[in-house]
């Protein structure tokens, strides 16, 4: 497995390009959470304070956290995995594995240029959001980054397992699709989780989804993320990953 | 000095035997080709040589390296242009070459490559945009991308047309004429015929014969086949008299002879001195195809 710096820089960089050539894919990343704060944000209620939601605004403490989340999951869980199983399908990474580069720093490239990818989109709906909507600063920002990265780890190694198992690009957004719809459903995406059934909430608050939104929403109020929430992601990521080391097929 | 030798390589999936008690060796700065029907055994062959499949017995070196032991020594000298295999559909000509470059200790030069394959005009041209030949082209290009002593070219004309077919044989001299050895990987005979100095023929994972096409097609003494319409009738014991003849029939009004080396001259002196001219005259001598079906007792038919 030999990684050689010069060429995984190479690769990220050509990664990168390669990835801004595909507009609809950059384009439904930030189109879909911008149409959400747009929508919600031209609600006058929804910036007002709320006694229902402890009173702060809902535009900062649901709609944007919402926001952030399904720009995570959406690159995590259906963007990322097309990609390399596209190159799995078309046999980039069986060319790869007889060049003197391993495959795996195609993988390493992909995952980076995805990370970075969500990193922008988040900065730029956040920058919206403040600059439009007067979207408040998370209260504890410090517990907000803490969800943010162990919310990516969590998204991103349940994107990593699925390229490691699906043969070419149309099973990877199929079974992409066969997660994500319940992960929305049950994370409170659609519905705020206040009005789930107990039961339903208990399982919100383990899935993936569910505990990176409620960790956003916790700590945007000011509040601390629920250790339940963290230790779900990173339960998550850990046993994803190590599944997906496991299982990832390199042809 | 062989480059490339590979000795009793036995490879099984299972209970089927993809390759059986392979042998052969590959000489510096030959096209050395492997020829057999899809499903012979060329791929796994192949596979083996590059280190992607652990061989289940026998010995494979590839400039002295063991394909299993020594995989990086070996991926920075052996270029490897495999079977449909893609590169992303975005990626511009000259960017997947200066990409690969980046793989390699000593990459060759990229302007170099660009004019030996003809790609200069394309080279900022995306891959989904370049036709079939270019594509291939292109794929010559990334397996010479690292200055390899050796080449593999796996099937690399199978889906092209007959032009692209042929420019993308004229780029495989062109290489070869640069001092690169290559081991050619193909189902067709006529590309094995026009390229290879030496042909190794496999069949259901064993190798039937390893000659050059020439030798292959002496291998098969069928003769020559001549056929012609005469002017006139005459006694056919005119030309089964002739010791050249082995055999001559008539077959509605078309005369068939077959015969030794010399047929051709034998039977149209005989005829010109009897007055006789021969229309629609045909020559037919064995090729490839039928020392195919000789060596491995079927018909070739990919």
């Amino acid at each position: 497995m030999s990684a050689s710096i010069p060429a995984l820089r190479k690769l990220t960089t050509t990664e990168t390009k390669l990835f801004l050539r595909e507009p609809a894919a950059a384009a439904l990343t930030l189109g879909l959470p911008l149409a959400l704060l747009t929508i919600f944000g031209l609600i006058p209620t929804m910036r007002e304070p709320s006694a229902e939601f402890g009173g702060t605004e809902p535009f900062s403490t649901l709609i944007a956290p919402i926001a952030v989340s399904i720009t995570i999951t959406m690159l995590a869980i259906s963007a990322f995995p097309g990609f390399l199983a596209g190159y799995r399908d078309k046999g980039m990474l069986r060319r790869l594995s007889v060049s003197p580069v391993h495959p795996v720093n195609l993988l390493l490239s992909q995952l980076f240029v995805h990370l970075m990818a969500a990193v922008v989109a988040i900065g730029l709906v956040l920058a919206a959001g403040f600059l439009v909507f007067d979207l408040r600063l998370p209260g504890n920002m410090g517990g907000w980054f803490l969800v943010l990265v162990t919310g990516m780890f969590g998204l991103f190694s349940i994107g990593m397992l699925i390229a490691a198992v699906v043969p070419n690009e149309k099973a990877a957004n199929g079974v992409g699709m066969a997660v994500l719809l319940p992960m929305l459903a049950l994370g409170g995406v659609w519905l705020p989780v206040e009005m789930f059934p107990d039961f339903l909430q208990r399982i919100a608050e383990v899935l993936p989804l569910g505990a990176m939104l409620a960790g956003f929403r916790e700590t945007w109020a000011g509040g601390a993320p629920s250790a339940v929430a963290l230790i779900s992601l990173l339960a998550f990521g850990v046993v994803t990953t190590a599944a997906a080391a496991r299982l990832f097929r390199w042809e | 000095m062989a480059v490339i030798e590979i000795d009793g390589l036995h490879k099984r999936y299972g209970d089927t035997i993809a390759v059986r008690d392979v042998s052969f060796a590959v000489d510096e700065g030959e096209i050395f080709g492997i020829l057999g029907r899809n499903g012979a055994g060329k791929t796994t062959t192949v596979e083996c040589l590059a280190g992607l499949r652990r061989p289940d017995a026998g010995m494979v070196r590839a400039l002295g390296l063991d394909p299993q032991q020594d995989r990086s020594a070996l991926r920075q000298v052996l270029g490897i242009q495999l079977q449909a295999s893609k590169i992303a559909e975005r990626l511009r000509v000259r960017e997947a070459l200066d990409l690969f470059a980046s793989f390699y200790d000593k990459p060759a030069d990229i302007d170099e490559l660009l004019r030996l394959l003809d790609l200069e005009e394309k080279q900022h041209t995306q891959f989904r945009r370049l036709s079939g030949g270019q594509q291939q082209r292109l794929s010559i290009a990334l397996a010479l991308i690292g200055n390899p002593r050796v080449a593999v070219l796996d099937e690399l004309t199978t889906g092209l047309d007959p032009r692209a077919r042929r420019d993308t044989w004229e780029m495989i001299e062109r290489v070869r004429a640069s001092g690169v050895t290559i081991v050619l990987v193909t189902h067709f005979m006529a590309e094995a015929q026009r390229l290879c100095d030496r042909i190794a023929v496999i069949d259901a994972g064993s190798v039937v014969a390893i000659d050059s096409p020439a030798g292959l097609v002496a291998r098969v003494d069928t003769g020559q086949h001549l056929s012609f319409r005469p002017s006139t009738r005459f006694d056919l014991a005119m030309l089964t008299e002739l010791p050249e003849v082995h055999d001559a029939r008539e077959d509605d009004g078309q005369i068939l002879v077959t015969g030794g080396t010399e047929l051709v001259q034998a039977v149209t002196a005989v005829l010109a001195r009897n007055h006789i001219v021969a229309h629609e005259l045909r020559v037919d001598q064995a090729d490839l195809d039928d020392a195919f079906v000789e060596l491995t007792g079927h018909r070739f038919d990919s």
